[in-house]
This record gives C-alpha cells, structure tokens and sequence, in this order.
C-alpha cells in the first residue's frame, strides 16, 4: 500500500524490532524502576547505526532517510519510550544539527563519535526562566578580545541526555538587544572546565532517559566550535526542532501502538459478566477510536518524514508537518495510554503490567520540543499567516 | 574454503493467526522471517569467517523470488554471496526433491567443506534437510543439533544434542551440522549494511537447468495429508491445603482417574 516503505526500510524496521524485543523489553522496567541510565544498551544501539540513522556513513552514520528513522524509532518506543528519546536527542537534535549547520572539521571530530554510537549528543536551548518563550534566555557568551574564543556563563535547564552525554549543542545570547537575533549556538564539550552538570530530575515518566541541568562559569570556546554564524542560533534551533518533532512523534506513535496492542489482547481473553470484554459496546468505541487515532498518526508522521526527505533537496522547511505529526500523536498517545489504562482495570494501574508506565511516558510528548499549545500556535500562523 | 549456510524463509510465528474453528492457519498480515535456528547457524558461520577471513560464506536459499529479503538479510549480516534456487520447477519440490536441488548447488561451488542450517525450520518442524543433504552430497558425516560448533585440524566438532544429553562429537570435513538455538542472541544487521545489501549487494538467481537438475523428475515420498491443530488444552487446577492434605487429595484424584 506505502510502496515508498521500501525493503530496505522494512528490513531496518524488523532489525530493530527485534532488538527491542529481545534486548529492551526485558530490562525497561527495571530502569524505568531505578531511574538508572540503560547505558549497555544504548552503545548496542550505536552498534547498529541507530544513533546516527540518516547520518552518511562517512561520518559514521548508518545512511538511511528519514523514513527509515521514524519506522527504527517507532519500533523502540513500542518497547520503551526512555531508549525512544535518548535516540530521538541523539539522532535529530544532535546528529541532525551537525550535518546541517557543521563545518568539515567539527563533523569529524563531534558528530562522528556521537552519530556511531561511541559518545553521547545531547541539545540545550531551555533555561530555568525560558521554555516556550525560547529568545528570553539569560544565558550570556561573549567573545574575547583576540577574537580567538566565546566565554560562555549561567544555567540551561531540562537537557535529556546530560548526564551521560560527551558532547552538547548549547543556545546562548551573544547580543541580548538584538533577542532571537542575538542567539548563537555552540558545541560544547562536558569534559572541559567550566562546564558542570546538575543532579538528576527526577521524573514521572521516561524515567531512564537522564536529565538535568549544566552550568556554564567563563567555559571558554573556541570559535571553531561556534555551529553556524553568529546571531545564527534561534534559526538553528528551530530548524533543528523540525526534525526533533518528527522523532517524538514517531515515540509517541510507538507508545500508542503498544497500549492498542496490550488493550487489543486483554480484550480478547478478560472475561466479565460472562463475555470478554471486547464484546462490550463501550470498549469496542475505545479500541476503534485507538485505532483509527493510530493510523492516522502514523500517516502524517510519513507526512512529514516524505515532506523532510524532499526538503533535503529543496531545502525548505517542513514546520508545518512536522508540528502537525507531533500534535497529533502526542495526543493520540495520552489518549490511547489513558483507554489502555481503563480497559485493563485494576490490572492497567499494577506495576505488573506496563500499562502504567505507558501511561506516565505518554505525557511528555505533550510537552518537549514545544508544548502542544506551541504546536498549535505553530500551525496557527502557518495557516493565516498572522 | 566454503561454508554453505542454508537459510529458509518462514512466516513469523507471532504473527500468524490461528483460527479453531477453521482448523487453518491465517495468514494474512503475517510477517515473513528468516527461519530463527538458520540465523544462528549463519551467525556461527559468520564467526569462523571472523576468525579466519580466509573463509568465504555463501548463503543459500530455496524459494519464490520473495524469499530473497532473507538473503539480502544474510548479506547485510556479513555473507560474502547469496544464492536463490528459483525457478517455476524448483519452488514446487518438496523434502527430499529439495535436498537434491540444494546438494546440486553445493556440488557446483566446489571447495564447500561445511554446510551449516538450523536444526529444525520452525514451521514443519521436521529437521530432516541436514540429514537429506549430507546423504545427498555422497555421504557427509552430519552432526544433529549442536552447539559450541568449532573447526579445528579439518575436523568440526561441537557438543550434538540429542536424547537430552549432550555428545562431545568431532567428524573430518567436509561435513554437514544443524546448530542448535542458543540462549546467546545473535547478531543484528547494522544499517549501513542494510542498505548496501539492497543497493550495492547482489542476490545470484540459479534455475534448475543451470544446475543441470530436474525437479519434476525428483521424488517425492511423503505428502502431506491433513493440517490439525492439537485437542484444546484443558483447564488445570490448584490442589488446595497443607502439602500433606494436598497430596493425600492428589492421589486419590490420580486413583480415581485410574492414572495410578
Ligand atoms: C523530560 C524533559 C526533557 C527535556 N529535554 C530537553 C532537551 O533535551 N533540551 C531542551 O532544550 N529542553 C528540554 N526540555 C524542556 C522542554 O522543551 C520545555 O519544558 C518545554 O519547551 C516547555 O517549557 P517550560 O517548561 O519552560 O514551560 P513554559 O514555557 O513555562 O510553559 C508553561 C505552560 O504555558 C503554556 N504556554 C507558554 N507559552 C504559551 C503561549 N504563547 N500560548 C499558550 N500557552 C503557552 C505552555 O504550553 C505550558 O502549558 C525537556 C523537558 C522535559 C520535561
């Protein structure tokens, strides 16, 4: 039917299926329980080219396009959503930004280790004081008088991955008057003097993907490392989001099929009243209702992620789908996770099952990468263009 | 040398469906895989060849022109060729026409010193390609569901599976073996090498002629019959009590029921 779903495609999709299956599903609920980062695991995600999926090989990537990921990622997030977002941040926010904005030099020495899975990327645009409101950052690089380096200073806040990750994409204001004008991005290496990462926040959901906040006190960086132009940065960022968003909609979408699946079977075999419930009007209206949320999910994610592959060679953007595909599965995840809960019951709300942790791991998607309120304001303006 | 891996295509059996009252498998929908112990044998193979590159593997299939994303599979997982036996004749053998098509194949290689499979397809369930193979091939000695398979001095040797004990076994090459499913997941395919796969690999098509066989002048002795699914598991009970009261209730059930 999708006959741009190619082989190859579907053969990186039963790669990671299986890896999911076999090598995930068996320990998310212990991390998700202990908060603990699934390191092992994501290095045999690097292994396999899916930390850098639509990476080129030069750059130790696997190659792939974008269909390709969100098929790989989706297939993860069925299983569990925390590994879904390390390698979202990883691949989209990290990788993405690199091969679109970085030079030569930095796509050697940065994005090859993070795209081959060796170290981990991560993207710092919000602040304690700046989420939605992106271009009121108080954070502050000045560059110094030889012109040769950025002093960076103050606080970003909710960066996934930063706790574990080698190398960081960070927005700071290198001229304030000038707000979204005056943004520029950098890359960032954690193992360098004045970079410190804060304690863990603890979570409700994605509980073993690791987040925290990082410091900056005069880290000194070279202008070699400064990704794009000055003033650059809140173009960067956005632009970066795009793709960000195709990703979280595609872990929204796997959180949403595994609640279908689960609700699907437990229809089936739970009995009440002397029938299985699946035969109760008001369970059949919220399995349909799943259902058709999914596949239509699913459809503007390929939306989106066709309307990406075409941008690479016309290179315009694809705000718009991308906002769509995320808005909508976002809310399809919360839906369907809320139903799955009720249709097992008692049994949808025991740590037994992952129900619950479904359930707590829908939300965010709702909330990073731009909130649902800004998503619909996006597609808003895009539509009148007010 | 050459390591043959023999590789079937089957349908993913999470994702079949059986229906009770038709007594038929539905398979609609269902995901085609490559037959799981046959990826533990290539993964085997594919550690000699780690361990000597010298070694060339060359997985080889049987089938419609379908079947060819398994090999495509095995060549992103590291085969150095792939081959399908395909044509209208041959996807029509059966059993032991089968082995006799895929013996002629190996035959036309030359320098195959080991052919490697799964220990059973899990569809049929039969296992008997290996044993058919090496009678094919001029009498190869087989080893029959083994594990720990190493090569070493011309001899393969491993631990053979059988009668639930395990046999240190070790045969001169060449030889046939069917590897055994380990607790030991294997390997995935990297991306980069999925795409080489379809966009750079190539998937060699043999007919029958080519092979100077005949598939319809081949044998067929068994023929399928009937597909039955199994009675309907009943359903089992708790003995209630303390564990003495529990047994005591136990044997007298088994009494009763004239088990014992
Ligand atoms: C687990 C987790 C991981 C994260 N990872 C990252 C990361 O890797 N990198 C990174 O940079 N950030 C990350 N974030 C930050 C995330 O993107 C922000 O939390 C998000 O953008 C919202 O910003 P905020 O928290 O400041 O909320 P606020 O912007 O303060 O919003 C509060 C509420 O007001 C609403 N609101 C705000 N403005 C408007 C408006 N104009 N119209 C209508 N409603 C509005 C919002 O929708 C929301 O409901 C992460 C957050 C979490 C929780």
């Amino acid at each position: 039917m999708f006959d741009f779903i190619t082989d190859e495609h579907r053969m990186i999709q039963d790669a990671a299926r299986e890896f999911a299956q076999k090598e995930i599903a068996p320990i998310a609920a212990h991390f998700d329980e202990t908060g603990d980062f699934p390191l092992d695991t994501v290095r045999k995600m690097g292994a396999l080219g899916f930390m850098g999926i639509e990476v080129p090989e030069i750059y130790g990537g696997a190659g792939l396009d974008t269909l390709a990921y969100v098929l790989a990622l989706e297939e993860i997030c069925k299983v569990d959503a925390s590994h879904g977002v390390i390698m979202s941040v990883n691949n989209s926010l990290f990788a993405h930004g690199l091969v679109k904005y970085g030079t030569e030099a930095q796509k050697q020495r940065y994005l090859k280790p993070v795209a081959s899975g060796q170290k981990i990327g991560a993207y710092s645009l919000t602040e304690p004081m700046s989420g939605s409101d992106a271009g009121n950052m108080r954070t502050r690089a000045t560059l110094s008088a030889d012109g040769s380096h950025y002093l960076l200073n103050g606080r970003k806040s909710w960066v996934t991955s930063a706790p574990y990750a080698d190398t960081i994409v960070v927005f700071m204001m290198t001229a304030p008057e000038k707000k979204h004008k005056g943004v520029t991005a950098f890359i960032v290496e954690a193992d360098q003097p004045g970079f410190a990462r804060g304690k863990k926040e603890p979570k409700l959901g994605i509980r073993a993907s690791a987040t925290s906040e990082i410091m900056f006190e005069d880290y000194r960086c070279p202008v070699e490392n400064r990704l794009g132009e000055e003033g650059e940065g809140f173009k960067i960022a956005m632009t970066v989001l795009d793709a960000g968003r195709i990703g979280i909609a595609s872990q929204a979408l796997g959180i949403a099929e595994a609640c279908l699946a689960a609700s699907i079977s437990y229809a089936r075999e739970r009995v009440a009243f002397g029938q299985p419930i699946g035969q109760f009007q008001m369970i059949q209206q919220k399995l349909a209702d799943m259902a058709c949320r999914v596949e239509a999910s699913r459809l503007l994610i390929y939306q989106a992620a066709l309307t990406k592959m075409a941008a690479a060679q016309t290179g315009q953007r694809y705000t718009l789908e991308a906002s769509m595909a995320k808005l909508f599965a976002s809310d399809t995840a919360n839906y369907c996770a809320t139903e799955a809960v009720q249709i097992h019951g008692g049994m949808g709300y025991s740590q037994e099952l992952p129900l619950e942790r479904y359930f707590r791991d829908a939300k965010i998607t709702q909330i990073y990468e731009g909130t649902n309120e800004i998503q619909r304001m996006v597609i808003a303006r895009n539509l009148t263009g007010l | 040398m050459r390591i043959v891996v023999c590789i079937k295509q089957i349908f993913d059996p999470e994702t079949i469906k059986i229906s009770r009252s038709q007594q038929a498998i539905d398979e609609r929908g269902a995901r085609k895989i490559m037959n799981p112990p046959d990826r533990w044998a290539l993964d085997a193979a594919l550690r000699f060849k780690e361990a000597d590159p010298s070694i060339e593997v060359i997985a080889l299939s049987l089938g419609e022109p379908e079947v060819e994303d398994v090999l495509r599979e095995a060549l992103a997982l590291g085969c150095d060729r792939a081959i399908l036996l395909s044509d209208a004749a041959i996807v029509k053998a059966r059993t032991a026409g089968l082995a006799q098509i895929i013996a002629a194949a190996i035959k036309r290689l030359r320098n195959v010193q080991l052919v490697m499979t799964g220990h059973m397809a899990l569809d049929t369930g039969s296992g008997t390609l290996g044993p058919r193979l090496a009678i094919e091939l001029g009498d190869w000695p087989v080893l029959l569901s083994v594990d720990q398979l190493r090569l070493e001095h011309g001899h393969v040797t491993g631990l053979q599976y059988a009668d639930e004990k395990y046999y240190d076994s070790s045969y001169p090459l060449p030889a046939v073996a069917t590897v055994l499913q380990t607790p030991e997941h294997p390997r995935y395919p990297h991306g980069a090498e999925i795409i080489n796969a379809y966009r750079v690999r190539n998937v060699e098509i043999w007919s029958s002629l080519a092979l100077g066989v005949d598939p319809t002048a081949l044998p067929a002795p068994t023929t399928g019959r009937q597909l039955r699914l199994p009675p309907a598991r009943q359903m089992g009970f708790i003995v209630e009590g303390s564990p003495q009261e529990a047994a005591q209730t136990l044997v007298a059930m088994l009494r009763a029921r004239r088990v014992i």
